[in-house]
């Protein structure tokens, strides 16, 4: 009987909620997050994820040229060349010229996959000159930010998931479509367009990691260290990341939201950003910028 | 003429301490104004769980020791102690990022669930006689005098229960009375600064594990696993 009426509540509580978000019934693509049935991946914001991709799918296709090769030789051998057409098996030892071919040959396709990927690691890797540096620190289980230089220093947030979405998922979230489905946070961190930000990545408790699919950056958080990555977006609009580091029990709960702006837009979202600050008590922000 | 410096330090912590607790008295009530609901706060309690509904759970940054139980511990208490994290008062970067995440509202409706999550322990009311060595510190610091009979019913709701409370977590929050300055850790709560300071770091380790052997009624409950 409680349970019945304890499933009933959870029904009601989750048809008002997909009202409160004003959907039908299909959950649609999210524009800058996962898409219906993807299976590619995600469009490229930055230089960085173009040549990611341009690399995944030559190496895709490396793989995929090896796999017809050896499969072709392998099956072409075991029709053609059968026991029950009389075919006799060589009989050598220890040929050079086999031992050389299949030493060399995997090697120059070695080579020739970690030139350009080395340029792109390297790439991904140089964090100078960066327009703006932000702090991300990974807490169990939220991202807070930190503006440390560039426009917009001093500004610090922490960004937790909608507890609405945390609820509908706690209920076991059927029937919902939410396209931005537990991504959706209080305080998405906000970045200029075509500017280099270089995010500083550290951990509060234990290890996270920041990850945006579409920038092509991920960088575990770690406590006690700093490691940096950086991207620079070439399109304005929201683009999402999940924590992609295991730690702890709400480790699916701390989702990353970036909001990309025209240069306009981001100058007077910082100016909004300190009038409110000095608007408010500045006792605590004193305190705050003096704890970390 | 002034008076000698031990005594003129006396006489400030004395009025310190007085002057703090009229503080938390005028912020205990200024807080009234808000009533925490229970059923609310069990809506919002998702990250608390992850680690204060673990048993043994234990953080691991800065310092390792076991997070503390709170159910049933007092409301006003975990009250003030977020809004102390939240202010920067007291330092934990975890426990901040939740408290800065948290609303007014927010704090009292969790502190409201936690005073009532978990059930009901009754712990005998005789008087527990500590051991001699114990008994010298705490009969120092005067500590059952806000903590109350067996550390377990503090004289002020917005005073913790320390009895059974995890002996790892006391020895860390009262070293960390004694000490400020640190990024990470240190509690500058004016009351218990003045208290811890005059201790060791033996003594507060005997102090610690003394009331952590207390029978008390503070608990780590997990969550159910049938929803």
């Amino acid at each position: 009987m409680f349970e019945t009426l304890e499933k009933k509540l959870a029904t009601v509580t989750v048809g008002a909620l997909c009202w409160w978000a004003g959907i039908a019934s299909a959950v649609n693509d999210l524009p800058g997050g996962p898409a219906v049935h993807q299976l590619n991946l995600p469009p490229a914001v930055t230089k960085i994820a173009e040549e990611q991709h341009a690399l995944h799918w030559m190496m895709m296709f490396i793989c995929l040229g090896i796999f017809v090769a050896v499969f072709g030789v392998m099956f072409y051998s075991i029709f053609k060349h059968r026991k029950s057409l009389g075919h006799q098996p060589a009989t050598f030892h220890e040929s050079i010229k086999v031992e050389l071919a299949w030493t060399i040959v995997p090697f120059i396709i070695v080579i020739a996959m970690a030139i350009p990927a080395t340029r792109t690691v390297v790439a991904q890797k140089d964090t100078s000159n960066a327009d703006l540096t932000i702090k991300a620190t990974g807490y169990q289980w939220r991202w807070g930010y930190e503006y440390l230089s560039g426009e917009g220093s001093g500004i610090n947030f922490v960004s937790s998931l909608d507890n609405e979405h945390r609820l509908i998922s706690d209920s076991g979230a059927k029937g919902v479509a939410l396209d931005n489905y537990l991504l959706k946070v209080d305080h998405p961190l906000v970045v200029p367009v075509n500017k280099k930000v270089r995010i500083i990545a550290t951990g509060g408790d234990v290890i996270h990691a920041f990850a945006v699919p579409a920038f092509g950056i991920k960088q575990d958080a770690i406590p006690g260290f700093v490691r940096d990555t950086w991207f620079r977006a070439e399109k304005t609009g929201d683009f999402y990341g999940q924590c992609q580091e295991l730690c702890g029990k709400e480790h699916a709960y701390m989702p990353i939201h970036v909001k990309v702006l025209s240069q306009e837009d981001y100058s007077a979202w910082v100016k909004s950003k300190q009038e409110t600050k000095t608007a408010a008590a500045p006792a605590a922000d004193t305190a705050a910028a003096t704890t970390n | 003429m002034l008076p000698s410096g031990h005594l003129m330090n006396q006489m400030s912590l004395k009025f310190f301490a007085l002057l703090s607790s009229l503080l938390l008295v005028t912020a205990a009530a200024q807080a009234e104004g808000l009533t925490g609901d229970a059923a609310v706060g069990q809506k919002k309690n998702a990250t608390c769980i992850g680690c204060h509904g673990i048993v043994g759970y234990q953080a691991s940054f800065p310092e390792v020791y076991k997070v503390p139980k709170i159910s049933q511990q007092n409301a006003k208490y975990i009250e003030a102690a977020l809004k102390a994290y939240k202010s920067g008062e007291r330092r934990h970067p975890t426990m901040r990022s939740v408290a800065q995440s948290l609303t007014d509202q927010d704090i009292a409706d969790l502190a409201a669930y936690y005073e009532q999550h978990g059930r009901k322990v009754e712990v005998a009311e005789q008087a527990v006689t500590p051991p001699a060595v114990v008994a010298d510190l705490l009969t120092k610091g005067g500590c059952a005098g806000c903590h109350g009979a067996n550390f377990n019913k503090p004289m002020d709701p917005s005073y913790p229960k320390l009895a059974g409370q995890h002996r790892d977590y006391l020895y860390i929050a009262l070293k960390s009375y004694q000490e400020q300055g640190h990024s990470t850790w240190g509690r500058a709560n004016a009351i218990m600064s003045g208290m811890a300071k005059p201790y060791t770091r033996a003594e507060l380790k005997k102090i610690a594990d003394y009331l952590g052997s207390l029978p008390g009624e503070l608990q780590a409950v997990p969550q159910s696993k049938f929803r």
